[in-house]
């Protein structure tokens, strides 16, 4: 799971203490982006529960896609969503539990939209995996079709122009389908519930 | 001959000086790209501010050879493009101007072949630049590669440049405790261990792999990455735009992207060794451009 955060930076600065964004002692991956000396934008990667704790802390306030790009702007407009960004840790648990190696996102050497690789590579793992339970293309247009009003392709794109929001969706239907399987189910994508083709039950509303 | 003839705002090779193409065959910014077009009976080649020629896969010394081969390029004309590319005076001492690179091929630290310096042959257009290097601690090289083998050992060398993009392969030879590396790819200062203004790639056998910018000896952690540690050879490479976009990779891997435009006054590379006891750790492959 990923999230933007705006927080207080803390660290001396030495070897054993470096500035770093406060994280509410959460060991979760991050980059960062000062905004002062003492506040720092910041996209945060780990397990549901250690980003729940983090958005928790009071001292941490948690941003839209929307809010964290006007930040980028004001400091450098020449940036956007996708230069401040982190691997997501979660999306390689889900593969290397499915078989599939998290190595995979290494194909891709060439990014398709803007700049940087990090979000065409992931991506690509979070296409396999989806690809890995069985959830198609198709199905994916008709969630986006019925939640957004948009075709896959267009949260597709979103990903890979370095939203944090669509990235969210799409592993929150990755998660689901993944618990479905792990309890026997044949997970689908039907509009905007997830089924089981198998025992037609309706599993979870998205 | 064909009219070559500019296209756009572009010019065709044969239409720049020897020293104009010296000088956009050895940019320091990554950003070149060279392309072919037919036009009718001859083959031009374009040259375009977006990646170095030399980085450029469908560009192999085959094809340039083929078009020092060609019939319409005069022996003269092919001669001086390969003495500009060669020559120090145009690209630089040693090599590409602003880049570094080196194999260890040829199993040294000092004392190298100073290929690039020598003229006039195209292999040494294509032949890797070996610098001679400043050491800290106990440095030795064999088997193609360099041994970082106490507490703070370290590969010095002076250099300049706003880097573009920095990687290079490390294998540690033991991975407990707090062994790192510190890749210091623009620094004010050849002081090792002491940090204070750098950009620098940190890998640490605790699991580390990060972006950290020392601004007046105060570091901050930029990226915080992982990786899981072993003593198997793995690629670590810092990419930066012009405009302070960065991205780390870890094997191919993108880790993270962050966005800082502060830059240290540029004056070295370094590339150490800390270890909490003396371990052998290895470099090999570096490029730096």
């Amino acid at each position: 799971m990923k999230a933007w955060i705006k927080t207080k930076i803390i660290g001396t600065g030495s070897n054993e203490d470096p500035r770093r964004p406060y994280l509410a002692n959460q060991s979760v991956l991050s980059s960062m982006m000062e905004i002062d000396a003492d506040t720092c934008l910041c996209r945060v990667a780990g397990t549901l529960e250690q980003i729940n704790t983090i958005l928790e802390d009071t001292e941490i306030t948690q941003l839209t896609d929307e809010e964290a790009r006007q930040i980028i702007k004001s400091k450098y407009p020449n940036s956007n969503l996708e230069n401040l960004d982190i691997a997501d840790p979660e999306i390689d648990e889900i593969a290397k539990s499915l078989g599939l190696d998290p190595e995979a996102r290494a194909d891709i050497q060439i990014p398709t939209v803007g700049k940087q690789l990090l979000q065409d590579q992931e991506k690509h793992l979070l296409s396999l995996i989806s690809e890995r339970l069985g959830l198609t293309r198709d199905q994916w247009d008709t969630y986006a079709k019925g939640k957004f009003g948009k075709l896959g392709i267009d949260i597709d794109r979103e990903i890979r122009e370095g939203k944090n929001e669509p990235h969210e969706a799409v592993l929150n239907i990755i998660r689901e389908a993944k618990k479905a399987r792990d309890a026997g189910h044949k997970p689908a994508i039907e509009g905007t519930r997830l089924v089981c083709e198998r025992c037609k039950s309706v599993l979870k509303e998205l | 001959m064909g009219g070559f003839s500019t296209i756009g705002a572009t010019k065709l090779l044969f239409e720049h000086t020897i020293d104009e193409l010296a000088r956009k065959f050895n940019q320091a910014e990554p950003a070149v790209a060279a392309s072919y077009i037919n036009q009718g009976d001859y083959i031009g080649l374009l040259i375009s501010p977006i990646a170095s020629i030399f980085d450029n896969a469908n560009l192999s010394k085959a094809k340039l050879q083929s078009i020092l081969d060609n019939t319409n390029l005069t022996i003269q004309k092919g001669q001086e493009i390969v003495d500009a590319m060669s020559s120090p005076s145009k690209i630089g001492t040693g090599g590409r101007r602003g880049i570094i690179g080196d194999d260890w091929e040829d199993n040294k630290i000092t004392s190298r072949d100073n290929a690039a310096t020598v003229a006039t042959a195209l292999d040494k257009i294509f032949q890797t630049f070996r610098p001679d290097w400043s050491t800290n601690g106990d440095v030795s090289v064999a088997s193609g590669h360099v041994t970082l083998a106490n507490t703070d050992a370290g590969l010095i060398i002076s250099f300049d440049k706003v880097v573009s993009l920095a990687q290079l392969k490390l294998a540690f030879q033991d991975t407990s405790g707090n062994n790192r590396q510190e890749f210091r790819f623009m620094s004010d200062s050849n002081n090792i261990p002491n940090n204070s203004n750098n950009w620098q790639l940190r890998t640490t056998c605790a699991g580390d792999f990060d972006l950290y910018k020392y601004v007046s000896g105060s570091g901050t952690n930029v990226i915080s990455s992982t990786w899981t540690a072993n003593t198997a050879w793995h690629t670590i490479k810092a990419t930066r735009d012009a405009d302070g976009n960065w991205e780390i990779f870890f094997d191919g891997t993108s880790k993270g992207t962050a966005i800082d435009t502060w830059l240290p006054t540029i004056n070295y590379l370094t590339i150490s060794n800390h270890p909490v006891t003396n371990y052998e750790h290895y470099v090999d492959n570096l490029e730096v451009c």
